[in-house]
């Protein structure tokens, strides 16, 4: 199982490299850079710049070095200082931005990931052992609706509703008169409180997709020759579900940590936009529209990471739930 | 009639001295163990009802046992599926009769109905495994590919015998797998099944039937999924044990030669239905219903020219439909027509323990036929043909 672990880690580190490459050149692809940019918005609203002026900020900026100069340039930035480099737009180092970010994104993701799994995998359970019963129906009703509507909407109407009806508003992260006063308890649950609202709204299509996928598998396990045994030998319903197909129905969930984890990150865009929350969601968004190219290729570089650790994550919570998935590994 | 020559020689045939000593099958309960009597099981799907299991009875003895077979979906393993209260609700349901087991209580002996005992109560969870264990037809699946093989014996012998300590338990499941020849079971017992071949995996799951030794083991074509020498060694090794445990044994299969190798009686089933119940030499001897006569002229014999095997013509009519008559009558060859599909034929004792289900050889009826009857002169015909 160790061994199993080193050697996944170890390969990790070239996939790493790889996505640091493609991070930064997917931002580089798009004509132009910050400083024409800039230049081009200076032009439409009459002010003239003369091209040594043009010129000395592309120098300044070191936008005249070649792609692969600022490539390694950046990457000796990261790997030896952790120096993600500057934000333009802000002005500011990237890692203050991201330090401010990344820890409330997270946050909210992964408590949007758990408060899925434990909504969505008790009904999903219930949804197959009750297969065709009337909860089973509101529950599918339910999780499709869950699925099919887009969150931002959700969160617009949540927000306006719970606004009309309490007179709370729900947006941002504190209420205004918490907003500079500093750390309290009040301020705490002042923060709680709106955390609510995105974190249902983030978690409701993963919920609905899980429920799904929990209800099919689950299907598809009991109907196996196995829970057959396991009900003739006389363990009690509840106790054989939960020890034999359920173990079985959950890894194909926990298979997709890997990739729920960045989806959770980006798909909150919208609803972190439309509800006014500082996440990495937003300021992505903003950094390919300015072309603030470190900050962007940093984001999505970070993204890019937490996908593959998220999937070594889920490998090897597989490999601890599967044997045939541990043997298989260190046989080869 | 064709004398069957069972396929696979593999002991002496003990049951050649076996003597009925019951008078009455349905009377001497001294030594009984489980009584079935009429018991229905439905299927209640889109398409209609099926009648999967429809007024079957039978009885096995303390240590003897029957063996059943039939056609595939007649209703055999549902029958077997119905003592352990396993089949699968919805959409299946047991709406009659009675499983009657002869048990022994706290206060002497005692007789428990399971149709009578909820299916996921603690009553009947208690009968599973403890009184009636079962072997199913696929070992690569039987097992839970997340725990151990031993795990899995373990959970049953603590489930059932209280008081036994985990170590206890271990000892003794790795006692039981010795016991059915696997090798190194002290190494085994911590076995993933993925790590064990078919044959293992069967052996392994013998072992576990037979973990909380029960009076009734239920073998469900145990040997279909294992190629001919594995099956060979998985027959002998349940022969073996029945007698070390002295258990009842209930074999399914539609191999008739496995069937005759394994069984002191035979009932044949189709659709659902009982159409001759007898001793295995009486079976194979005189066989007495149509269908089993035409079941024995399939089995290839090993004496003899080679000939094309004879097949029972027709398929197997549609489960939905109810049959009011006999429900081999659409294949039957001697069919007599106006009363075969007319009335339900009854269960008729033409010796104290062989018992079919024709109307060939119920006279008093048959001679009301003719007055029914508008052709008389094809129904001689189909009668005399049919006597023999």
């Amino acid at each position: 199982m160790l061994a199993y672990i080193a050697r996944r880690i170890v390969t990790l580190i070239p996939i790493l490299l790889l996505i640091s490459l493609v991070s930064f050149l997917v931002i580089q692809l798009p004509p132009g850079d910050w400083v024409t940019r800039q230049i081009n918005t200076l032009k439409l609203s009459g002010i003239q710049v003369d091209e040594g002026e043009a010129m000395r900020l592309t120098k300044m900026y070191g936008l005249d070095k070649p792609i692969s100069e600022r490539y390694l340039t950046w990457m000796k930035g990261i790997l030896f200082d952790g120096n993600f480099g500057w934000s333009f737009q802000w002005n500011q180092n990237v890692n203050t931005l991201l330090a401010a970010r990344i820890p409330l994104t997270m946050a909210i993701s992964i408590a949007a990931l758990l408060l899925s799994w434990l909504i969505s995998i008790p009904i999903g359970i219930y949804s197959a052992t009750h297969q065709y019963s009337t909860w089973d129906y509101i529950f599918t009703f339910i999780g499709f609706i869950g699925l099919a509507t887009p969150g931002f909407l959700v969160a617009l109407i949540l927000a306006w509703v719970i606004f009309a009806t309490t007179g709370f508003s729900p947006l941002g992260l504190n209420s205004s008169q918490y907003l500079d006063a500093p750390a309290s308890w009040g301020k705490f649950i002042d923060l709680l409180k709106h955390l609510i609202l995105p974190l249902f709204i983030i978690s409701l299509s993963s919920t609905g997709v899980t429920i799904r996928v929990m209800r099919a598998n689950l299907l598809d396990e009991l109907k196996k020759q196995y829970v057959i045994t396991a009900r003739a030998k006389g363990l009690s319903e509840l106790g054989l579900l939960i020890k034999y197909p359920v173990r079985m129905a959950i890894n194909p969930i926990i298979s997709t940590v890997g990739w729920v984890l960045p989806g959770l990150v980006s798909g909150e865009v919208l609803v972190s936009i439309v509800l006014g929350i500082q996440t990495t969601g937003p300021l992505l968004l903003r950094a390919t529209l300015e072309q603030d190219m470190y900050l962007a290729s940093s984001i999505v570089m970070i993204l890019s990471t937490l996908t593959v650790i998220g999937t070594l994550i889920s490998d090897i919570l597989l490999a601890a739930l599967d044997p045939r998935i541990r043997y298989g590994g260190t046989a080869k | 009639m064709v004398c069957a020559t069972p396929r696979i020689p593999i002991r002496d045939k003990p049951w050649l001295d076996w003597s009925n000593q019951n008078d009455n099958i349905m009377t001497n309960s001294n030594n009984l163990f489980i009584e079935v009597r009429n018991l229905q099981t439905y299927f209640y799907l889109y398409e209609g009802t099926v009648r999967a299991v429809d007024g079957v009875s039978y009885n096995i003895e303390k240590g003897k046992s029957l063996g059943v077979i039939g056609e595939s979906g007649c209703g055999k393993s549902v029958t077997a599926q119905s003592i352990m209260r396993i089949v699968p609700t919805p959409p299946g349901k047991e709406v009659g009769g009675e499983v009657l087991l002869h048990l022994q209580g706290p206060n002497g002996p005692q007789i428990v109905d399971v149709l009578k005992l909820k299916a996921d109560s603690e009553q009947m969870r208690a009968i599973r495994w403890k009184e009636v264990g079962m072997i199913f037809q696929e070992p690569m699946t039987s097992f839970s590919p997340l725990f151990t093989v031993g795990n899995q014996i373990i959970e049953a012998i603590l489930l059932h015998i209280p008081g036994t300590t985990k170590k206890a338990a271990r000892q003794q499941a790795i006692e039981l797998l010795g016991k059915v020849g696997i090798p190194q079971p002290t190494r085994l017992v911590d076995a993933y099944p993925h790590q064990l071949s078919g044959g293992m995996r069967q052996r392994a799951m013998i072992a576990m039937a037979l973990s909380c030794n029960p009076k009734l083991l239920i073998a469900d074509e145990p040997t279909t999924a294992l190629d001919v020498t594995i099956e060979a060694q998985i027959l002998e090794l349940i022969r073996s044990l029945q007698e070390e445990f002295g258990m009842a044994l209930m074999y399914i299969s539609h191999d008739l030669a496995v069937v005759s190798e394994m069984s002191d009686d035979i009932m044949v089933m189709y659709l659902g239905r009982v159409m001759e119940h007898a001793p295995m030499e009486e079976m194979f001897n005189n066989p007495l219903h149509p269908y089993t006569q035409a079941l024995w002229r399939s089995i290839p014999k090993i004496e003899g020219p080679l000939a094309r095997l004879q097949t029972i013509s027709g398929g197997l009519p549609n489960p939905y439909l109810i049959q009011k008559g006999c429900p081999f009558f659409s294949r039957c060859e001697k069919r007599i027509p106006g009363l075969c599909d007319g009335a339900r034929p009854p269960l008729i004792e033409v010796s104290p323990s062989h018992t079919v289900s024709c109307f060939l050889y119920d006279s008093q009826a048959r001679s009301k036929v003719p007055t029914e009857q508008p052709n008389a002169t094809q129904q001689s015909a189909t009668q005399q043909s049919g006597v023999s």
